[in-house]
This record gives structure tokens, C-alpha cells and sequence, in this order.
């Protein structure tokens, strides 16, 4: 009993960061017809400034956050601007693999600014201490950090639903000339949803390590949300959510049934099915070429 | 022909005893839920040029690519020399000598002319990757026969002097020139080419013409051609046939089918005034 | 031979990449690096010697890679799912008793079946959906590697017996001979491959895959056998880099790795004969003159600490930059520079018409999906 409990809560407190993250990736993917290799990059970065700030200053965590995903999201619209940009016309991977070049130098950058030293992140106010729940234990603050990713992620697709910016954002990544002609200036729309999208990673790096350590293993994070994002749908905002929690419910499973270590594998095998046998996801829409 | 054949630039293979190089019998393809063909039958005759005409959307490329084996059928079949290759693979129909020329040339920019010639004469070449690493005297003499052959190709069409030029450093109406020898250099059965002219000016046109008409006569290959100028397909289409909405909208020899009011009435969607001189329109 | 096929000799506007180039270019190349090694081996200290051994064996790999991504056009970022594969399969046939080099062979086989079973997907996916679903290969290879390693020895790691006899400065010799015979052949083999039918194929595959099929080259068959063929190269380098290292730890494989190749690859070139060397050769020293470089600016004594990090900022940078503006790499602005040089050369200047539209400006005609 204990293991199902641990499967599922585990899985679906993952799976809401998973989300959170699932839902940047889909945004960049409707924006520009690009996955950000760079994404986990952007978690750590966000991470690490918020801990290393936080044991070097007496600054309240809300300011500290609140630079830091400045910073990340300046990166993201900079990625944008002269990365991306450069890269238009031509086949989608050359950008995938220029975001690739941006995860190492920042992967360096890291490694030169933040070195070994792991640090921790203290948000105010997250409770301490444990909770058992069927025969399996939990941390608190684990739980209320997925409750809040959860809560965040479902209010932005609302947003992206149901607001007049949210559609214009949406038209702007359906049919950019039809947009442009409706008075929506594309090009800002592509830089905020960039800069948007990083932000979110940020968000999600600050909140899982305040829970996890700050480390590598964020960024591992990142790449497990690319599964997720296929399988909920690559241009489905909603679909993050499904994505999200999907996978985090099949690793949770496959590490209390299985163990840990096969849940990396055994998710991008996931992947593997999702690409060639429902290559649109689950709420995606069919015209998603793979070309 | 398959690639164990060894380069027969003198001879093609196929079954004479059917008239039609081509032969379409109500054929129906459909995307989605648009309509793209509907009931459309035609055939090209083995010594035969057929011009392939009608607006913009008229299916015109979709019927090339229905024949080619590039996109399903919703109904009706295909034959080539009096073998039903609606459903096959378009590797194997095009091994079977059917070749097919773009609107958009797709060349491989960073490869010379000669070698994007060569490219066209893969079924032809008689050897195997494996035979790349342990016959390299076959492989030696096999490339050397090919390249003379390119050669001698791109030499008839007066396209000698570019052999060595990337391909990506031509202007548009030497691509379109070399799209068409690439296509030719296998002596395949019967050619289909998609607007071989457009984008050219008059000069080129001039030049296109006559390769079209050496290809056909020369080494009596027949031809499907889309195409939007009149001027070409007078010259050299011994009949035409005229889509419009995905269905014939007409269908017959050149001379008749441009004078005909029909004509005029299709492509340029005018009713048709009796006094009126028939013009050929330069579309 | 080459006369036959000789034109005038007026000046011949825009040589391509064309074959007699090539067949004079590999020589070339094997003949630099083999004075480089033998230089480097008679003289050079035993670090310089290791140095130009991590390079060979550095550029096997990345020709390997140049195939499948340049050649090829089948964008992988899971590559180093082989050198793993072909390391842990060639510890497992060294430890089964197979001796060196038998066991390197070995692992290059189970490598080329992996291949082959990573080129099954890629049949249907492409571009950058196909870069996702080399993740999975990789992270199979180092799930299995990992599982292999922990079930037997743990996390130190397999060792292995060194290969030759003599001092590390010997030893180090002659594996730069063993290393400069393998690059040799590897450079010849793929030569052979590149210039003839199977490289028009490939480079039809990659930049037009429905035209290929239409010219009635059979897509698939090829797609498959250029997965088995750099897979089984890749798998040899992992396997001789077991030998060299004489350790293998499944943590060593990592993602950084895959795109340092990667980097190797656009720096020096992509589809070129000398790009992958010339790019291992900058990306394997770049860790090596960074801290000085980086001391006269920053003055930092942690330079030589950080000299991966340092060298990794690099490398993604110049990904970037040459992914963007540049994606001949070295070879394509050196050879670029050559024909300048040339044109000025013969006093007038080539065809002043602009450059054409590529076939990537130009619309699609409807009805043929095309990437």
C-alpha cells in the first residue's frame, strides 16, 4: 500500500513541477517551432542565484526571486533575439542544435561562477517537517512546493484561454502573417513568450530546489519535460498539464515498482512510443508534422 | 531496369506491347476531406508529349504525384506500360523508369552540376555499397562510364562548360536545366515534369524547348508536362489536357484543344465570344 | 585518370566540392598527420604524445558523426550511446578473455546492431524530433552500462590491461601509431563511401528525402546503413578508448561529451574530409591554451581549475557561431578564401551575378510535403 501511495502522490507531486516546466517548453514550441535544449540550464541558473544570493545577502527571498528570474528571463528573450532569430528560414534543428550550443556555454558559465558548492534554497513561509499518508512518508513542503506549481500552471493556460492577451498570444504561434495583419506585432509575441517560457523554468528551478538540493540533477529535470510535452502534446497548452502529471505518475510508479534508476530510461522510451505511434500527443493537434 | 543493371544508356526495358507510357483511369485522390482529383483519366502514348494545363489548384501537381506513388489514392488506378502501380512504393515506380522533375529544383547546392547529374543515374550505376569498399576496380570503371555519359548529356544541351560549377552557385534557369538532364540521364521510360519553364524568361524558354523536344525525340522518351506557357506547350505537346477544380476539363490534340472555345473558357474563366481571335495566352 | 575528365583550361567559375579534390585531399591529410605524429613521437614529451592520441581517437568518432550529420543529414545528439556501447561491450569481451584487438571488433559489431536498432526510428522521424529520439539511445546505453557496471565491479570501474609494453612515453608512441593507422583507414574507407553512389544517395536523403525516393534510391535501406556504419566507428573508438584510458566507468559518458563532438563537427565542417580532425584538433586543445588566454585577461589563478568550464563556454559559443554563420566551418571559410584568392588569381572576377535563390527560398509547390 505504501508503494501505490508512494507511486501516485510521488508521481503527481513531481508531475505538477514536471508541468510547470512541460508548459515553457510547449509556449517556445508554439512560438518559434523549437524545443529549447537550453531550458535546464535556465532551472540552474535561477537556482543557484537565488541560494548563492541568499547565503551571501540578507535579501528576502521574494527580491531574490524576483532577480533572478529577471535575469533568466532577460536570457531567454537575449537566446531569442540573437540566436533564434538568426535561424529562421532555415530547417528547425539548426536552432535545436544552436540552443544546444547555449546549454554548454552556460553549462560553463555556471560551472565557472557557481563551482561545486551545493547550496540550499530557504523559501519563508514552506513548512517543515513530514506527513504520512498511507503507510508513505512525504515532506511537507514538497506537497505545498507541487500545489503551488499546479495552481500557477493551470491559472497561465487559463490565461492563455480565456484573456484577450492569451488569444493573441495563441493566434500569434497558429498563423503568424494572419496575426501580424491583425494588428499583433509577432515578433514582441515570439520575445515575450521566450522570455515567459525561461521564467517558468526559473520559477520551477527555484521551487524544486527548495525542496531537492540545487544541482546538476535540475537540469535533469528539464530533459524528462521534453517526454512529457510529446506526450501531452507539443502545441497543447493544456497539454502540459496532461504531459506533465503522465509522466510523473509513470515515474513515480516505475521508481517504487521498479527503482530509481530506471525511470530516465524507461521515460524516454515513453518518448520512443509517443513519436511514432501518437506523434501529435494526447491533446495535440494532428497536423504536428515530424518533418 | 533494376541497379544490377549495368549503364544501358541505348536501351530501356519495359513491356512495348502496351501503347501508354502512361495510363490514368478514373483516378481520385483526396486530402483530408479536399478534393484534390476527381475521375480523372488520361494517358500519355509512348512516343508522346502531353501538356498538363489549368489554373492555380487545379491538381496539376497532385496528378504527377499521384503517379509517382507520393500520395494515396482515393480511388482509381495508375499503370505504367500496362502494370498497375497505383499502390507501389514510389522507390520501386521510380525504378521502374518512371522519372520526375520539381518546380522547385532540388539540387544539392553544395555538389557540382556534374555530380547532381549523377545523382539522377543512381538505379543505372552497377554497383553496391558494398562493392564501394572491396571492388574498387568496379566501382572505378562503373563511375568513369558515368561521369563520360553525364558529360556527353550535359554536353547535347550545351551545359558543358557548368559541370564543375556548385550547384548552388547556378541562377535559376541552369537549375532548372540540370533538374531536367538529372532527370534524363537514366533514359527513364516516360518523364514527368512540373513546370519546367516557370520563373524563365524567353531565351530560357527558348532553351527548354528544345531540350524537351531533343529528350523526346532523340531518345524517344514520352513526357507528362504542367505547364503554364502556352507558347511551350504549342511547341512541343502533341496533346493536352486541362484540369481545372481537380477534374478534365478538357482533353485532346494541341491544335485543337487551344483554339477551342472550351479552352479559353477554362483557363481564363471568360465565356467565349465567337468573333474573337484565339490568342495564345502567355500565362 | 583525372586528365580524362580534365575541362578547358579557361578559368572554371566556382569549383565545387568535387571529386578530384577529394581523391588528393585524403592523402593529404593522412600524410600531415603523419608527420605530425612522428614528429611528436620522436621529440614531443609523453603528455604532447597523449595529447595527439586523444585527438585520434577524438577524430575516428567525429568522422563518424560527420557521416550520419553531415553527409547524412540525420541529426543525432545521443552519439555518445556508441562510444559507451562499444566501451562496455569491448570490457565485456576483454573480460570473457577476447585479447585486443579482437575485442574492440566485437564491441564495433554489438554497436553496428545497436545502430541499427537506433536507425529503425529515424526512418519515420527527422530533424530535430529525430535529435529528441537519440536521447533515448542514449539514455539506454548508459541505463545498460550502468546496470553492467554496478553488477560486476561497482562504482570504480572496470580496468583494463595496458595494450603495449615499454614506458608511458613508449606506450603513449604506439598508440599514436595503432590511433594514426585506424584514422588512416577510417579516412580512406569513408572516402570511398562518401564519393561514390552511397554519397550522392546520402546527400540526396539529407537535403531532399522525396526526391531521393523519386530518383528511385531506396531511403530507408541507406538511412539504415549509414546508422550501422558510424555506430560500428563510433563503437571502435569507445572501444580502442577503453584500451587507451584503460578504465571505463559509465559516468564518464555524458551529454557534454556528445556535444563536444558535435562542436568537433560545425567547427571544422560539416560533410567535409579534413573538417571532423580539425575540429577534434580545437576542441581537444581548447582546455589546454584556455587558462592562458583566460589568465591575461582575467588574471584569475582558478584558470586552470576551471579550464573545462572555460573551454566548454567556448565550444558552445563557437557551436553557435558556426551553427548560424558559418556551417561550412573552417574547411568551408578556408576553401571560400581559396577561391577568392583564385579569382583574384586570374585577374578577373568570377560570375558578378548575385547569388541564386537556394531551393530553401523557394516555396513548395502544394501537395508534396517536403522539410
Amino acid at each position: 500500500m505504501s508503494e501505490l501511495t508512494a507511486a501516485i502522490i510521488g508521481g503527481l507531486s513531481l508531475g505538477a513541477v514536471y508541468s510547470l516546466v512541460t508548459l515553457g517548453i510547449v509556449i517556445i514550441f508554439r512560438a518559434t517551432e523549437t524545443f529549447n535544449f537550453a531550458h535546464g540550464s535556465f532551472m540552474l541558473l535561477a537556482a543557484l542565484i537565488v541560494g548563492r544570493l541568499q547565503s551571501h545577502s540578507g535579501l528576502p527571498f521574494a527580491l531574490l526571486a524576483l532577480i533572478s528570474l529577471a535575469i533568466v528571463g532577460a536570457l531567454g528573450a537575449m537566446l531569442f533575439r540573437f540566436v533564434l532569430r538568426s535561424t529562421i528560414g532555415r530547417p528547425h534543428f539548426v536552432a535545436v542544435i544552436a540552443t544546444l550550443g547555449f546549454a554548454a556555454a552556460a553549462d560553463g558559465v555556471i560551472g565557472i561562477v557557481f563551482p561545486q558548492t551545493e547550496y540550499t534554497i530557504t523559501i519563508p513561509g514552506l513548512s517543515t517537517g513530514s506527513i504520512r499518508i498511507f503507510g508513505a512518508t512525504f515532506s511537507v513542503a514538497s506537497l505545498e512546493i507541487s500545489a503551488f506549481a499546479v495552481i500557477l500552471t493551470v491559472a497561465l493556460v487559463l490565461v492563455f484561454r480565456f484573456t484577450s492577451l492569451g488569444v493573441r498570444i495563441r493566434a500569434a504561434g497558429q498563423n503568424s502573417l494572419l496575426a501580424s495583419q491583425g494588428g499583433i506585432n509577432v515578433h514582441w509575441v515570439y520575445l515575450g513568450s521566450w522570455a515567459l517560457a525561461c521564467v517558468l523554468a526559473g520559477v520551477a528551478g527555484i521551487a524544486y530546489g527548495s525542496v531537492n538540493s540545487v544541482n546538476q540533477g535540475i537540469e535533469g529535470l528539464a530533459l524528462l519535460a521534453f517526454p512529457a510535452a510529446l506526450l501531452g502534446g507539443l502545441d497543447s497548452i493544456p497539454g502540459s498539464l496532461i504531459g506533465g502529471f503522465g509522466i510523473g505518475l509513470i515515474g513515480g510508479f516505475v521508481a517504487a515498482y521498479i527503482g530509481g534508476e530506471y525511470v530516465t530510461v524507461v521515460t524516454y522510451l515513453v518518448l520512443l512510443v509517443v513519436m511514432l505511434f501518437l506523434p501529435h500527443g494526447i491533446a495535440g493537434t494532428r497536423s504536428v508534422r515530424r518533418v | 531496369m533494376n541497379e544490377n543493371h549495368e549503364w544501358n544508356p541505348g536501351g530501356t526495358q519495359h513491356d512495348t506491347l502496351h501503347a501508354s507510357a502512361i495510363e490514368v483511369r478514373a483516378l481520385s485522390v483526396a486530402f483530408g476531406g479536399l478534393r484534390a482529383l476527381t475521375d480523372v483519366s488520361a494517358s500519355v502514348s509512348a512516343d508522346h508529349i502531353v501538356a498538363v494545363i489549368g489554373p492555380n489548384g487545379a491538381g496539376k501537381t497532385t496528378l504527377l504525384n499521384a503517379i509517382c506513388g507520393l500520395v494515396p489514392k482515393a480511388g482509381g488506378e495508375v499503370r505504367h506500360y500496362g502494370k498497375d502501380v497505383t499502390n507501389a512504393h514510389p522507390t520501386k515506380i521510380a525504378q521502374r523508369g518512371v522519372g520526375r522533375s520539381f518546380q522547385d529544383p532540388r539540387l544539392i547546392d553544395s555538389l557540382s552540376v556534374l555530380e547532381n547529374v549523377l545523382c539522377g543515374a543512381h538505379t543505372t550505376i552497377g554497383y553496391s555499397l558494398a562493392d564501394q569498399v572491396i571492388r574498387r576496380l568496379k566501382v572505378g570503371k562503373a563511375e568513369r562510364k558515368a561521369r563520360a555519359n553525364a558529360k556527353e548529356l550535359l554536353d547535347l544541351f550545351s551545359l558543358a562548360d557548368l559541370a564543375d560549377v556548385a550547384a548552388g552557385r547556378l541562377a535559376y534557369g541552369p537549375r532548372k536545366m540540370v533538374d531536367i538532364v538529372r532527370a534524363t540521364i537514366s533514359r527513364p521510360t516516360v518523364l514527368l515534369l512540373d513546370e519546367p519553364s516557370s520563373g524563365l524568361g524567353r531565351a530560357e524558354r527558348a532553351r527548354i524547348e528544345n531540350m524537351l523536344l531533343m529528350i523526346n525525340k532523340e531518345f524517344q522518351i514520352p513526357m507528362m508536362i504542367v505547364e503554364h506557357h502556352m507558347d511551350l506547350v504549342h511547341a512541343v505537346a502533341h496533346r493536352v489536357l486541362g484540369l481545372a477544380s481537380g477534374s478534365v476539363a478538357l482533353q485532346g490534340p494541341t491544335s485543337e484543344v487551344l483554339a477551342s472555345e472550351q479552352f479559353r473558357a477554362t483557363m481564363t474563366g471568360e465565356v467565349p465570344v465567337r468573333e474573337q481571335k484565339v490568342a495564345t495566352t502567355d500565362v | 585518370m583525372t586528365s580524362a575528365i580534365t575541362g578547358t583550361g579557361s578559368a572554371v567559375p566556382a569549383r565545387a566540392l568535387d571529386w578530384r579534390s577529394l581523391i588528393k585531399q585524403r592523402y593529404l591529410i593522412i600524410a600531415i598527420a603523419f608527420i605530425a605524429v612522428a614528429i611528436i613521437t620522436a621529440g614531443g614529451s609523453s603528455y604532447s604524445t597523449y595529447i595527439v592520441d586523444t585527438i585520434l581517437l577524438a577524430a575516428i568518432g567525429a568522422m563518424a558523426l560527420d557521416l550520419l550529420m553531415g553527409t547524412g543529414g540525420q541529426v543525432s545528439i545521443g552519439n555518445v550511446a556508441f562510444l559507451a556501447g562499444g566501451a562496455f561491450a569491448t570490457v565485456w569481451a576483454s573480460r570473457a578473455g577476447v585479447p585486443f584487438p579482437f575485442d574492440v571488433i566485437i564491441g564495433a559489431l554489438a554497436c553496428a546492431a545497436f545502430g541499427f536498432l537506433v536507425g529503425l526510428p529515424a526512418l519515420r522521424i527527422r530533424g530535430m524530433y529525430l535529435a529528441l529520439a537519440t536521447l533515448a539511445a542514449f539514455y539506454l546505453a548508459d541505463f545498460v552500462g550502468q546496470q553492467y557496471q554496478n553488477n560486476t565491479v561497482g562504482a570504480a570501474g572496470f580496468f583494463l590491461k595496458p595494450v603495449f609494453t615499454g614506458t608511458i612515453s613508449q606506450q603513449s608512441a604506439s598508440w599514436a601509431w595503432l590511433l594514426l593507422g585506424v584514422l588512416a583507414a577510417t579516412i580512406i574507407l569513408f572516402s570511398w563511401l562518401r564519393n561514390g553512389r552511397s554519397g550522392r544517395a546520402w546527400r540526396m536523403i539529407r537535403d531532399h528525402e522525396i526526391a531521393a525516393s523519386i530518383m528511385g534510391i531506396p531511403v530507408s535501406r541507406y538511412k539504415l546503413s549509414l546508422f550501422v556504419i558510424t555506430s560500428a566507428i563510433i563503437g571502435i573508438q569507445g572501444g580502442l578508448t577503453a584500451h587507451f584510458t584503460e578504465s571505463v566507468t559509465y559516468d564518464s559518458f555524458t551529454l557534454s561529451l556528445s556535444i563536444s563532438v558535435i562542436a568537433m563537427i560545425l567547427i571544422g565542417g560539416l560533410d567535409s574530409q579534413a573538417g571532423p580532425l580539425i575540429g577534434a584538433i580545437v576542441i581537444i586543445t581548447l582546455p589546454i591554451f584556455v587558462p592562458d588566454i583566460i589568465g591575461n585577461f582575467v588574471g584569475s589563478s582558478n584558470a586552470s581549475q576551471d579550464a573545462s568550464n572555460y573551454s566548454e563556454v567556448i565550444y558552445g559559443a563557437l557551436i553557435m557561431i558556426f551553427m548560424i554563420k558559418a556551417p561550412k566551418g573552417l574547411v568551408g571559410l578556408i576553401q571560400a578564401m581559396g577561391r577568392k584568392a583564385l579569382s583574384r588569381w586570374n585577374g578577373s572576377r568570377t560570375s558578378a551575378r548575385p547569388d541564386p535563390p537556394t531551393s530553401k527560398d523557394i516555396p513548395v509547390p502544394s501537395g508534396t510535403p517536403e522539410p
